[in-house]
């Protein structure tokens, strides 16, 4: 079967997984993107050209930056109604964990896995973060803590700071607070389809449940409930 | 005839999951699939295999809206409504005394799914039928417009059925093309459209290629200061409604209607020197009288001023102030542009006096006035539909795949190009 990714969360990415190989059919990044909903419609059209029709939607469900966020989940529900099938969603973060942990894998398979942070950019100087534990039996990168969005500063006072892998973009934007990132490429910095495709697979040849297609804000709605104004007038 | 097997299910799936966040305020009109298979398109739409009686019923066309804080979603056969399906956000925006974007872009992301399998349904429609698909691309709140038309780029993309990006407002118009007991939308007309973020008098040549605007408000919008004056008076969001109750005196407990000329609240933009200047001339302005009642109230607190005046007084006032300029600068258009027709759209078309005062006015003119059903002037996907089965019966190309949302989209766009 295949899996059409997406991930809006900071990249605008799309990718084709054949969920028996894990292997990337095809890929389309944009690293850094403010027009989300504008580029990611064609970069679609585009990827299944002469390709595989998809049997599944996968979309990212953050946390990242809201507005773009939801212009990948609305465009996965959107393409899974056209096309008749089903749209799910997964934290972004899964898809740098997934990356990491497979670029450093435990040197024994008896041996630690390393610890992992993921931190990316939730702006207003603050990060999206998410602890990990190493990849588990499926294969599933395994959440110890998170996500969450924080203050660098704040994440020092976090029990369990010293983790070996750094990925995201935050440790690019706070080196000082959280350390230097363990990877600098793009897709080390901020979460790519194909990656988020790939523990899609992994997830669901081990029968596990997806998450709904609703973003991961972490934050609530910047507005005050309007004070009440009463009147003598009758 | 329903949806294929699995996009039912998956459907029913989908609204069911969502429906946790967001149950059961998908309201449909599901009358109106009466129609569907009485009116003129019976024919071919009912059995869907005679495609010469289909081509004569026009496109089939699914119109998506997600300008402010109502997720609208309906389909059209040509001129005829197949469903209108909203989701509203509105209660979501009553403790903040407004609508808040990113209260409402939440809303839409969780309705979309679910809207767009419940027209489909509604309306017997299967995906692989859709001639086009149409969606606000704006004026409108940008987070808001995004989802719609995140969600409509995915419907196009899967299906590879042309997608339009329209105008807001100009499918205010358009939506009398579906209205069932629409005369036909007659042009030219003059258009007055008024909700919570618009206030705006249009000139409709031609619903497609041309529509020009002769004014707007210049602050806030004519629902935005039924809002803000409500607030003033201790009355809750919407303010609409509830200003149109207290200046009824449905609220003190009386029953005695207010006195809409107890005080004399200033109409914005109506000097001699502001008609004569053609920009103004049509154009509004509601911040000065949000403040007018303000200091008439905070006045009125501190001891002053007439005791007898009673918040009903104030209420009707004000509303009166708003109409009347309303009012008043519709007619002006027509005089100007020599049209006799107008036509009403916006969620603050529910205003009796407004309807009341336009219709006397229009009357004493000589001007036909035209108001759809009320449930087709606030935001609805029905008017998105309706414009995009209109240009797609003129063949016009698609807009191009990689356009945007625009949240202040001129009133002359409407079709992205």
């Amino acid at each position: 079967m295949i899996i059409l990714a997406l991930d809006t969360s900071a990249a605008a990415s799309a990718a084709l997984v054949d969920a028996e190989t894990e292997e990337v059919l095809a890929e389309w990044t944009e690293f850094s993107a403010r027009k989300h909903a504008e580029l990611l419609g064609p970069a679609i059209r585009t990827l299944l050209e002469r390709r595989p029709a998809p049997g599944r939607v996968v979309v990212g469900v953050g946390p990242g930056p809201f507005t773009g966020l939801r212009a990948g989940i609305a465009t996965g529900i959107g393409f899974a109604l056209g096309a008749g099938i089903p749209v799910d969603g997964l934290p972004s973060h899964d898809a740098l964990a997934l990356r990491a942990l497979r670029t450093h894998a435990p040197v024994s398979p008896a041996g630690p896995a390393p610890r992992l942070r993921v931190a990316t950019d939730a702006r207003r100087k603050e990060v999206y973060w998410t602890e990990y534990a190493g990849l588990d039996a499926a294969g599933v990168p395994e959440v110890l803590a998170g996500p969450a969005v924080s203050l660098p500063a704040d994440l020092h006072v976090v029990p369990d700071q010293g983790a070996a892998l750094r990925y995201g973009r935050g440790f690019l934007l706070f080196p000082g607070e959280l350390g230097d990132p363990t990877g600098t490429a793009p897709a080390d910095l901020e979460p790519t389809a194909g990656d988020l495709g790939i523990v899609a697979a992994r997830m669901i040849a081990a029968g596990r449940p997806l998450l709904p297609p609703v973003p991961l804000y972490l934050r609530e709605p910047d507005a005050q409930p309007s004070a009440r104004r009463t009147t003598s007038l009758r | 005839m329903i949806a294929d097997g699995l996009t039912g299910d998956r459907a029913r799936g989908d609204s069911a999951r969502n429906d946790r966040a967001h149950g059961g305020r998908a309201r449909n009109d599901s009358a109106r699939n009466d129609r569907a298979h009485g009116g003129r398109a019976a024919g071919g739409a009912a059995t869907g295999d005679d495609s010469a009686a289909r081509a004569a019923a026009g496109p089939l066309v699914l119109g998506i809206e997600s300008s402010c804080d109502e997720t609208g979603v309906g389909i059209v056969r040509g001129r005829t409504l197949l469903t209108n399906t909203i989701a509203s956000s509105m209660d979501e925006h009553v403790r903040y005394g407004g609508v808040v974007p990113e209260v409402a872009s939440r809303a839409h992301v969780q309705a979309i799914g679910p809207a767009v399998a419940q027209a489909l349904a509604e309306a017997q429609v299967r995906i692989e039928d859709l001639d086009a698909i149409a969606v606000t691309a704006g004026p409108g709140l940008s987070g808001a417009l995004l989802v719609g038309v995140s969600a409509a780029k995915g419907l196009a993309a899967a299906t590879g059925l042309p997608l339009y990006g329209i105008n807001h407002l100009a499918a205010h118009v358009a939506v009398d093309l579906v209205a069932e007991d629409s005369p036909g939308l007659h042009t030219p007309t003059i258009a007055l459209l008024v909700s919570g973020g618009h206030t705006e008098i249009l000139r409709i040549g031609d619903i497609v290629d041309d529509i020009e605007l002769l004014g707007a408000t210049i602050d806030d919008a004519a629902g935005e200061a039924f809002d803000k004056t409500a607030r003033l008076l201790g009355l809750d969001y919407p303010g609409g409604p509830n200003i149109s109750r207290a200046a009824a005196g449905a609220l003190d407990g009386t029953g005695v209607p207010g006195d809409p000329q107890a005080v004399r609240f200033p109409r914005g933009l109506s000097t001699a020197p502001d008609l004569r200047n053609p920009a103004r001339r049509h154009s509004f302005s509601f911040s000065g009288l949000k403040t007018a009642v303000l200091r008439f109230v905070t006045a009125h607190e501190a001891g002053a001023g007439d005791r007898g005046i009673r918040l009903a007084d104030v209420a009707a006032s004000f509303e009166e102030a708003v109409v009347d300029v309303l009012v008043t600068k519709t007619l002006f258009a027509c005089e100007d542009t020599g049209i006799d027709h107008v036509l009403l759209g916006g969620g603050v078309a529910a205003n009796t006096r407004l309807r009341e005062r336009l219709t006397e006015r229009c009357a004493a003119a000589g001007v036909t006035l035209r108001v759809p059903p009320l449930r087709l002037c606030t935001d609805n996907g029905a008017m998105v539909a309706a414009l995009g089965a209109e240009i797609a019966s003129r063949s016009l190309a698609p807009s191009p795949f990689d356009f945007g949302v625009t949240s202040s989209l001129e009133a002359h766009d409407v079709l992205i190009a």
